[in-house]
């Protein structure tokens, strides 16, 4: 039987900013999660590790950090134990540090399907940041763990966790966005990403309290991931109230990344294929 | 059958910038150059980069439940009016209207992860494809079945002999339910008898279904099988539209048109012999687009003569060259010494090689040159393109093939005691 489709597609030289087509979005969601799940099927066949890979990254720098900034230079950490002040903080940075890594290479990676088969292309740096989300989770669990052993109590802030986890991962996705589309373009890009994440780490309060920012507070509080990071430890330490006002300086900050690299992306997406 | 256009193409048109090695760049580079720019317009050694209309003003209409091959030399633009269609590029001029849900094979098995099982590259593909996963359930059994790979499902495609892997991809696109298909050359790879039941598939949903097909190829007589209908692009433009054997025996005979006219001794009107079909056989006598590296093929070059030549020495001269003109070796049939006197009006010439080809994987044309001895030769422009797959004793997922370089000698290893 030959079904009938009303279906009508127009092709035609794209100039000038495109809208975001979000019906095509919704129809195709199913790729989002079978590209995601493949770089998580990959990951765990190919390495022996697996599940133990996703805790090391984080639970190692802790310990290195704790010995250094907590024992030897003394940072504050607002009265929670820094071991615990650092994991907490160190799990959504090796999340947001990987998410905007693997984002920002995501398209080049891809190349072979960008030149030979058509879907939204931006299902691609969104699919990339799956993997380095399941560890994030995995991660987390070590977080109570920590928790147990210091005797911290659950506080009932954590119930806003998972919106926190939704933020940073629109705010990976934006800057995925942009830094995937200039990948394209320039191959040097991906060089500069993961010096560039390195010493973000010293502009975000990952590892000291926002507190002892001190005079620099206006600058640190530019930084996106910083409303994200004091909220996502108020969320599981509950060791002070979430600071919104923060909170809400991140938000605009994501929301205006995401917005201008959904735009830039759907403007320079025509033509991946023919330079990839 | 309706005959409403499901596709309209209004004066389509690519333009590529040429020029450039490659597309992509460095910022470091993009910033050089914008230092560079202001002194080389004042020095006026500024030039804007040449490019290339690789689509020029093509406009066409296809009806519902056509089939359509798309046919043309190199460079004709065949690929580059698919990747508009199934837009993975876009056109700088002109538009296209298609009507209802289409999907594209440029490529067989797009987006395979070898680490993956057969069954879940069933569903990563089938996804990549624009299949709903409900869709993929219902059909699996249909599409393993068609592979013929039932006892490897939960196997890593990289355990996969390269057959299996391309029946298994084919599988895939050939159970995709759109109302439009768009293919490219595909068809090219894999063995010939699994070929011609891809083929049959297609046709036979093509026309029980009303699905609509294009249908790219350089094998007019894989056209004139699967399409009731041709395009003949050339340099970018529409020569012709129609019926596929009308379209395909101007085609043709353009093609014997445009070779080059050597003086054979008997005026540059007339060759005195000229080459009629070049095809590669495999082992067991069939037509062959595929083989393996070291696999016994033979080269058949198919002959017409002049009335009158009758007892003269034909000679055929084979190149083997890669797909960008790079010569690897030739065959030539007087390099044994033999002379082959040539009586009758047809015939044909086998060169026989019992070591297979000596290349790694890839694609290669086969250039083919005859003539008489004691006059200049006959050059076909079309090539024979060949597909070199990996022979057996290779381990399909090492990276040995493409760093051993073009050639691969046929070896033989042993360890022995004594120096």
């Amino acid at each position: 039987m030959a079904k009938r489709s009303s279906e009508t597609t127009i092709i035609q030289p794209r100039k000038g900013l495109i809208p975001i087509d979000f019906r095509e979005l919704f129809r195709r969601r199913e790729l989002l999660w079978v590209l995601g799940r493949r770089d998580i099927k990959v990951r765990y066949k190919q390495t022996v590790f697996g599940i133990l890979w996703a805790i090391l990254q984080p639970f190692m720098t802790m310990i290195v950090f704790t010995f250094f900034f907590g024992n030897l230079a003394k940072i504050p950490s607002e009265g929670v134990p820094y071991a615990l002040f650092s994991y907490s903080g160190l799990v959504l940075w090796t999340f947001f540090t990987n998410a905007v890594n693997v984002a920002g290479n995501s398209m080049v990676n891809d190349a072979g399907l960008i030149s030979k088969v058509y879907f939204p292309r931006v299902l691609i740096p969104f699919a990339s940041t799956l993997l380095p989300l399941l560890d994030y989770v995995i991660a987390l669990v070590i977080v109570f763990g920590i928790m147990v052993h210091y005797h911290t109590p659950l506080n009932p802030q954590i119930a806003f966790l998972p919106v926190v986890v939704f933020l940073t991962w629109i705010l990976v996705c934006g800057i995925g966005l942009w830094s995937s589309a200039i990948n394209v373009k320039y191959r040097d890009v991906r060089y500069a990403i993961p010096i560039f994440l390195q010493l973000m780490i010293f502009m975000t309060p990952v590892i000291y309290p926002i507190s002892i920012s001190g005079r620099f507070k206006w600058l640190v509080t530019l930084n996106p991931m910083t409303g994200l990071m004091e909220a996502h430890r108020a969320c599981i330490l509950g060791h002070h109230a979430i600071d919104f006002r923060l909170l809400g300086i991140s938000v605009a900050l994501t929301a205006l990344i995401f917005v201008s690299g959904m735009f830039y992306f759907r403007s320079v997406e025509r033509f991946f294929s023919d330079i990839i | 059958m309706s005959s409403e256009p499901v596709i309209r193409c209004e004066s389509l048109g690519k333009y590529y910038r040429i020029g450039r090695r490659e597309a992509f760049s460095t910022v470091r580079e993009a910033i050089a150059d914008a230092v560079r720019l202001p002194k080389r317009i004042w020095m006026g050694t500024h030039r804007p980069r040449p490019g290339i209309w690789a689509l020029d003003d093509v406009s066409f209409e296809i009806r519902k439940g056509d089939r359509v091959g798309i046919m043309g030399p190199n460079g004709a633009g065949k690929t580059t009016l698919l990747k508009i269609l199934s837009r993975i590029t876009y056109p700088t001029r002109g538009r296209a209207v298609l009507q209802g849900r289409f999907s594209s094979m440029l490529e067989v098995g797009t987006g395979f992860n070898v680490e993956l099982t057969g069954r879940e590259n069933i569903f990563l593909n089938g996804a990549i494809l624009g299949m709903k996963k409900r869709d993929i359930k219902k059909k699996f059994d249909e599409i393993v079945d068609f592979a013929g790979v039932e006892k490897f499902i939960d196997t890593p495609v990289k355990r996969y002999s390269s057959g299996m892997h391309v029946r298994l991809a084919f599988s895939i696109a050939s159970h995709l339910d759109p109302e439009i298909l768009l293919i490219d050359e595909v068809l090219s790879v894999g063995d010939a008898e699994f070929r011609k039941k891809s083929l049959n598939k297609m046709k036979e949903v093509s026309t029980r279904e009303g699905r609509t097909i294009l249908f790219v190829s350089h094998m007019t007589s894989q056209i004139s099988s699967l399409c009731n209908q041709a395009l003949w692009l050339n340099e970018g433009r529409l020569v012709r539209q129609g019926k596929v054997d009308e379209v395909v025996q101007m085609y043709e005979a353009a093609l014997d048109q445009d070779q080059p006219r050597p003086d054979f001794g008997g005026g540059p009107e007339r060759p005195l012999i000229r080459l009629t079909a070049l095809s590669l056989l495999g082992g067991d006598g069939l037509e062959r687009a595929t083989v393996k590296t070291g696999e016994p093929v033979d080269i058949v070059a198919g002959l017409e003569a002049a009335p009158g030549t009758a007892g003269r020495n034909v000679l055929v001269h084979l190149t083997v060259t890669d797909r960008k003109g790079v010569k690897f070796f030739s065959l030539r049939s007087d390099l044994a010494g033999d002379a082959f006197r040539f009586s009758g009006d047809r015939g044909r010439l086998v060169c026989r090689l019992p070591g297979g080809l000596p290349l790694v994987p890839g694609r290669y044309h086969v250039f083919a040159e005859v003539g008489f001895e004691g006059a200049s030769g006959f050059r076909r422009p079309e090539p024979l393109i060949v597909s070199v797959i990996p022979p057996d004793v290779f381990d399909p997922g090492s990276g040995l093939l493409t760093s051993i370089g073009p050639m691969y000698v046929e070896q033989r290893w042993s360890l022995e005691k004594r120096a």
